[in-house]
């Protein structure tokens, strides 16, 4: 079985004008080292698709696995603690801590289930020098630009090594240059620790570089 | 890294938030620990007080008559008390003297403790540096509060120019109320005494007998003063006039004996049957002829100063003496043949059972005479003579009946047949009464019989020892009936009965609530003196009869007392309890303000896998670390608060406590709950808002939304329409029974009964947000709507922020309902009160009774009525007494009182409720305490009382009718009682309230009327006051001092006001809260909505109008707040007003709610300024 299947994945919402179906049916497998990227108009379910991916949501009907383990099948505590320990988010939005330093936000994960030690903080550390930021270590994210702060939340969503690696829009909201950059960084990152990768972006410049390259219509993924 | 470092960094970094929060816990924790402290601190100044007015004295023995002061010694030598007690020492003491200044008399003082004591006294002072001035035999000592009265100052004093005189209560052994008990010439004056100190209103210059916070009036002599006073008097028939009536006893350190030791104290007591007020005598008649001595008759005659035995010494007496057989003497005023219109004045008659313990008096004949049945009689052989009587004649028997009241005696007659005629000699030489008293017996040539024994008749000082019959000291007239036979048989026959009748005849004609023997004869045999006192009061103690001594641990009482009947305990802290909610409402706004900032966070650390269980802990750390930061401000801030209420009650709001007498206690324990329940229920506020964000989706909560439009299932919906429905109910169910109870249970029903319909409103206004679609249907727009659609953006952030307004308004509308004006009701048309330190025995409400008591040229005008009630003295248990009564005041109604009401509306006193069941008591409640029989205050038969609801709520904690309690008396005496009424804030507050006929019952020795409630039906042409001007002077020998009824009244309704005016200083606190929460509201929704108020400018909205809007808003607020809030209050106090006596001051609270308007429109314009300030490009991007 691949490392990441998701099959016949659903999603219905309910509304006061009766259910409304985004996701209708998605299937996609990837193994270890693998990427894709999905593209498709505002609205299509591409963000709700990669909830569900990430356990953020869940599916009205479908399965994801993961590594083997099917996690629709996970309770809450269960789930945030695969969550934690497997799987990277990146967002739109850095969504840093103002209250912490980069070194910090970038650590936050491993306080879930214990107190950062002397190699967690040496790891972050790393991360944060390959992501370009080693003289930024204690600057509060409201002293970083933008760029800057979607590196150190990519620093954070692979402080834990996950396998499944997720990026809503990466670099929606950077500049051409840093989105460029950080796409890179992304790709770059993936293959250095053998993740998956699912990136969304309305950038099919960046989708290019990707090795599946899908489109979210109707519901469905379609080849581009 | 770690959890807690995230949570101290969150602390810091928003500690703007953070602060309010804290602020928002501060200020519940300070009321809740300024309510805990004003506590504390009522109770430990009443405590203070307590351990003040009695300084080292721990217990007292109180006497009902007089022992002699050596008993205190004996008492000191007693193993038990060497154990556990330092001091003993005697005293008299007198509650209820008058005091006059001899330089003006106008200048008086009732009430007065009048205390008779040894330089001992003042070693029982806490304070040992005082030093007190020795008084001799014209000299006294006086507090300051008497001082003040009389005008008397220091200056005058020292210069010796100080004279006072003092009235003390001469009561005679006899009780008044019975035949022979003198009605008038009861007050002993002692004129002239100079002062030599005014003593402080500390230690013991505030000794008295009674618990209460108010100034007692004492004046201090010496012991030896007044036992010479009353060497003539009271004192008579005491062996030695070395007399005390009280004995003060100090323990041993600071720690009180126990209630063990005080047992073993009493036990240990030994007074002697003197000291009991007994008498035991040999009664003994010898005759020698030739050296041959006979024995007539030879016993133990035991008798009481008080005339008539108690019940219970006659039954130790039968138990420890089989043998001893009981006598009853009577006075007959007039003896004489049926039909005939002449008879004997004033015999004494014995009913006397004649048996084998002693031998029965013989006949003529000489034969015995067989025992006397019902309706027969025996006279001697002399009053036959007199009446030319023989056996088979009927006579006719007339005497007083044994009870009076208003000290008019009523003459009874019984025809009672001649069944014999008892043999009685003439003696040689007649009786002699000496000089000094002494009465030396009668000498026989012939041989003397059984019938003739004066010793039948037990002793009356100033009769049985007066030289001749003119002499009688009787409350009667004597004179005129008595003829010179009469005036020879005293000198030779003196007290020896002129008839008998048996035993059970006498009983049945002159039984009364003082007893129905007279005297007991003990047959010799039983032993000498000695033995037959040491037996007899060896069966007391066996027995544990209550014989006058009582020993009472008054500091134990007093301190148990101090625990309080204050309002204050319940009251301040329910009321404490809204605006400690409001302070919940305003931590739990503030707080979700703080939350939904940091939505995000919340969602950031849920995607990166922090289990809800620890994020929860994370916030909760940070927010526990906030509560107590809060929790130490709120208490320093609640000491401050408590300090604050305690200067107000002090000075502004002194009336609630009488006297300035309060100081700050703070008890680390109180603190400690102040703090820990301060920090708990914030935490758990917290988590409740907490709770409510778990079920939310991690990406919406990414996104920022803290809460979901809950989409409304039907189910949900009907869930809480039963709800609002359920609280309503609720509300209007416990309203209803509210109106069943009284007092605190009252007033707490309605204010519980107000939450909840305030809650109700609340939720249902929550509901209305929350069904947003609907409004948003008319599709019609316009600002007022786009403002108050701004509140269903988030439905429980606007429902709160009107909680707080609302909770604001209710408590100060509510609170001040309950204020009182003195209603006619509550005076039911009486014009004066009057109270006499001493009773006064005559009617006053005829002219016969007006004479005697006010002079013969004088009388009360026309139309004047007088209720005279019987008073049996205990504590005040009105509101002005901040102490827990447990020994009430009680008074008696006499049935004309209770008639007077029969006649409707008019005139009739306010009830709160009563258990009336007929027409007739449902008319007049006060029929209800008639009954056929007197009832007799055990636990089977409890005497019905009528009590203010205040004082029954306050000071007895009673708090529904058919309540049972019983009550102790130091004095002896142990009642229970049943509440069949409560009167509504009326003039008869402090007091029980019972029939006349059960007053007697229970307090059988307590004679008169010292109690008075006045009616003045016209006014008069000249000077309204000349009645009661004219009462207060002629009386004022016993005290009698009258005040306005409505004076009165009004006094007792100052101190709830008072208590009112404190609590809606609290409602002014939580208006403080209401007006920051809604600060914190409206500003931070303003912040929130930078974006879109900016692209509405964008949109083309003038800065002004959406100011205005912001405005709107907040008037939206707070006008839906302030309207729950008043309509909560009325349907609170609707019900209070038609069964109470409410009314609200609308004044001040109308200017109260403009202030709440004005202040919360400044908010508003204050947080619409915000907008116009911030340039829109700045408002757009953020
Ligand atoms: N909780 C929800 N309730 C109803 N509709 C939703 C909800 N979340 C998302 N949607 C709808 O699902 C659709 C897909 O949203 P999303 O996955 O965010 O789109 P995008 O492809 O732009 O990321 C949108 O039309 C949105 O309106
Ligand atoms: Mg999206």
């Amino acid at each position: 079985m691949p490392d990441f299947v998701a099959s016949t994945v659903t999603k219905e919402f309910d509304t006061p004008a009766g259910p409304l179906r985004i996701l209708d049916g998605i299937s996609a497998e990837l193994e270890r080292g693998q990427n894709m990227a999905i593209i498709g108009d505002s609205g299509s379910g591409k963000s709700t698709f990669l909830h569900i991916a990430g356990t953020l949501d869940s599916p009205s009907s479908g399965t994801v696995c993961l590594m083997g383990s099917d996690l629709t099948e996970l309770n809450e505590n269960q789930l945030a603690q695969f969550r934690n320990e497997n799987i990277g988010f990146i967002f739109q939005e850095h969504h840093l801590l103002p209250q912490l330093t980069a070194l910090e936000n970038v650590l936050l994960p491993m306080v879930a289930t214990n107190a950062t030690d002397s190699n967690s903080i040496q790891r972050g550390k790393d991360l944060l020098d390959s992501v370009g930021l080693s003289d930024r270590l204690n600057h509060r994210p409201a002293a970083l630009s933008g760029g800057e702060r979607q590196r150190v939340a990519v620093a954070r969503a692979l402080i834990r090594e996950p396998i499944l690696l997720l990026a809503d829009e990466p670099t929606g909201s950077l500049d051409q240059a840093n989105a460029e950059k950080t796409g890179q960084l992304l790709l770059d990152l993936q293959s250095q620790h053998n993740m998956i990768l699912i990136c969304v972006t309305h950038s099919s410049k960046l989708a290019s570089v990707f090795q599946n390259n899908k489109r979210l219509v109707d519901g469905r993924l379609a080849a581009v | 890294m770690n959890r807690w470092q995230i949570a101290i960094k969150s602390l810091f970094y928003f500690r703007r938030t953070n602060l309010a929060i804290a602020l928002g816990v501060a200020a519940a924790t300070a009321v809740l620990t300024g309510a805990l402290i004003v506590g504390d601190s009522m109770r430990n100044s009443l405590r203070e007080l307590t351990l003040e007015r009695l300084g080292m004295i721990d217990e007292l023995m109180l006497s009902d008559g007089f022992f002699d002061q050596s008993l205190a010694e004996t008492l000191r030598e007693t193993s038990e008390f060497k154990e556990s007690y330092t001091l003993a020492s005697p005293a008299i003491l007198f509650p209820g003297g008058t005091v006059q200044n001899s330089t003006d008399s106008k200048l008086r003082a009732g009430q007065v403790t009048v205390l008779g004591i040894t330089p001992k006294f003042w070693e029982f002072e806490q304070d040992q540096k005082s030093n007190r001035k020795e008084l001799d035999e014209n000299s006294i000592i006086i507090n300051q509060a008497v001082a003040d009265d009389l005008q008397i100052s220091n200056a005058e004093v020292e210069s010796g120019s100080a004279k006072i005189t003092v009235r003390i209560p001469k009561r005679n052994q006899l009780p008044a109320d019975s035949a022979l008990g003198k009605k008038s010439d009861l007050i002993e004056s002692i004129v002239d005494l100079t002062v030599v100190q005014i003593v402080p209103m500390t230690g013991l210059g505030r000794f008295g007998l009674y618990p209460s916070q108010a100034d007692p009036y004492n004046v201090y002599v010496s012991i030896q003063l007044l036992q010479d006073s009353l060497a003539r008097s009271v004192l008579t028939h005491k062996s030695d006039s070395a007399q005390a009536n009280i004995i003060l006893i100090s323990g041993k350190g600071k720690t009180l004996p126990t209630e063990i030791n005080s047992e073993k104290l009493r036990q240990a007591l030994r007074p002697s049957l003197e000291d009991l007020g007994l008498s035991l005598k040999r009664a003994t008649q010898t005759f020698s002829i030739e050296n041959n001595e006979t024995t007539i008759f030879d016993y133990w005659s035991l008798s009481s100063a008080r005339l008539v035995l108690s019940d219970e010494v006659a039954q130790a007496t039968e138990t420890a003496f089989p043998t001893a057989r009981p006598i009853f003497t009577y006075l007959a005023n007039d003896i004489r043949k049926s039909e005939t219109d002449s008879g004997i004045p004033f015999s004494m008659v014995a009913a006397v059972d004649f048996d084998n313990a002693f031998e029965p008096i013989s006949a003529l004949t000489g034969n015995p005479i067989a025992p006397i049945q019902a309706n027969e009689i025996v006279l001697n052989q002399w009053a036959a003579d007199d009446l030319n009587a023989t056996k088979g004649d009927s006579v006719v028997v007339t005497f007083f009946e044994p009870e009076t009241t208003h000290g008019a005696q009523k003459e009874k007659s019984v025809e009672l047949t001649v069944v014999d005629i008892a043999r009685l000699t003439e003696p040689d030489k007649a009786f002699r009464v000496s000089r000094r008293g002494q009465i030396s017996p009668a000498e026989f040539k012939q041989c003397p019989t059984l019938a003739n024994d004066p010793n039948l008749t037990p002793e009356v000082p100033g009769v049985t020892d007066a030289q001749s019959i003119e002499n009688w000291d009787l409350p009667f007239d004597t004179a005129g009936k008595i003829r010179p036979q009469d005036d020879d048989y005293w000198g030779n026959h003196r007290t020896t009965p002129k008839a008998f009748v048996s035993l059970a005849m006498g009983q049945e004609l002159w039984d009364s609530r003082f007893g129905n023997v007279t005297s007991f004869r003990i047959p010799i045999s039983a032993g000498s003196k000695g033995d037959v006192s040491k037996k007899l009061l060896t069966q007391f103690i066996e027995d544990d009869a209550k014989l006058g001594l009582h020993l009472i641990q008054i500091k134990r009482q007093g301190i148990d007392a101090s625990s309080g009947s204050t309002p204050f305990d319940f009251l301040f802290l329910a009321l404490s309890m809204f605006v400690i909610g409001a302070a919940l409402i305003l931590v739990s706004l503030l707080f979700r303000l703080g939350l939904q900032q940091r939505s995000s966070e919340l969602g950031l650390l849920k995607a990166i896998g922090f289990p809800q269980t620890q994020i929860r802990r994370i916030c909760l750390y940070e927010m526990a670390s906030v509560s107590c930061l809060g929790a130490v401000a709120g208490v320093s801030l609640g000491m401050g608060y408590a300090w604050l209420m305690i200067f107000g009650l002090k000075t502004w709001w002194v009336g609630a406590i009488a006297r300035p007498f309060l100081t700050i206690h703070i008890s680390p324990l109180s603190l400690g709950i102040g703090f820990f329940s301060g920090v708990i229920i914030c935490i758990l506020t917290i988590a409740w808002a907490l709770r409510r964000t778990r079920k939310q989706p991690v990406h919406l909560l990414i996104s920022g939304q803290l809460e979901s439009p809950e989409t409304h299932s039907s189910k949900t919906r009907k869930t809480s329409l039963a709800i609002i429905g359920i609280l309503a109910f609720t509300a209007v169910c416990l309203t209803a029974t509210a109106t069943q109870l009284a007092g605190e249970a009252q007033a707490g029903a309605f204010l519980g009964a107000g939450f909840l319909i305030l809650a109700s409103l609340l939720m249902s206004v929550y509901r209305v947000f929350k069904k947003s679609d609907q409004l948003h249907s008319s599709g019609r727009l316009n600002l007022s709507r786009l403002a108050i659609m701004s509140f269903q953006r988030n439905p429980l952030r606007s429902t709160l922020t009107i909680g707080l307004v609302a909770v604001a308004c209710f408590l100060i509308a509510a609170v001040s309902s309950f204020r009182l004006t003195p209603s006619e009701r509550g005076t039911a048309g009486f014009e004066w009160v009057a109270q006499s330190s001493q009773p006064i025995h005559y009617d006053l409400n005829n002219l016969e009774g007006q004479k005697l008591a006010l002079g013969s040229e004088n009388q009360l005008r026309e139309g004047t009525e007088i209720s005279a009630l019987r008073l049996k003295p205990g504590e005040d248990a009105s509101c002005n007494n901040l102490y827990q009564s447990s020994q009430p005041r009680i008074l008696g109604v006499n049935p004309q009182f209770i008639q007077e009401f029969d006649k409707g509306e008019a005139g009739r006193f306010a009830w709160s409720a009563s258990l009336a069941s007929t027409e007739l008591e449902k008319q007049n409640p006060w029929r209800l305490l008639d009954s056929p029989q007197p009832h007799a205050g055990t636990a089977e038969d409890p005497i019905p009382v009528v009590i203010d609801k205040n004082t029954a709520n306050y000071s007895l904690k009673i708090y529904i009718l058919n309540t049972v309690k019983q009550i102790d008396y130091d004095s002896g005496e142990s009642i229970y009682i049943r509440v069949v009424g409560f009167l509504e804030n009326t003039l008869l507050q402090g007091s029980l309230i019972i029939s006349e006929q059960d007053f007697e019952k229970a307090f059988p020795t307590i004679g008169g009327y010292q109690y008075f409630l006045i009616r003045e039906q016209a006014t008069p042409a000249n000077g309204s006051e000349s009645d009661i001007a004219l009462l207060e002077e002629r009386l004022s020998d016993q005290g009698f001092d009258a005040r306005r009824a409505d004076v009165l009244l009004a006094n007792f309704m100052s101190v709830q006001n008072t208590y009112i005016s404190t609590f809606q200083t609290l409602g002014a606190l939580g208006l403080l809260l209401g007006t920051f929460g809604l600060a914190a509201v409206q500003i931070r929704s303003v912040l929130e909505r930078k974006k879109e108020l900016g692209l509405m400018r964008a949109i083309g909205f003038q800065r002004n109008t959406l100011a205005k809007m912001v405005v709107l808003e907040n008037a939206w607020l707070l006008i839906i707040g302030l309207g729950i809030g008043i309509f909560s209050a009325l349907f609170t106090t609707i019900p209070h007003w038609l069964v109470g006596t409410a009314s609200a001051p609308w004044l001040e609270l109308s200017l109260m709610f403009s202030a709440i308007i004005t202040v919360g429109l400044l908010v508003g314009f204050y947080a619409s300024r915000i907008i116009s300030k911030t340039p829109l490009l700045e408002s757009l991007r953020t």
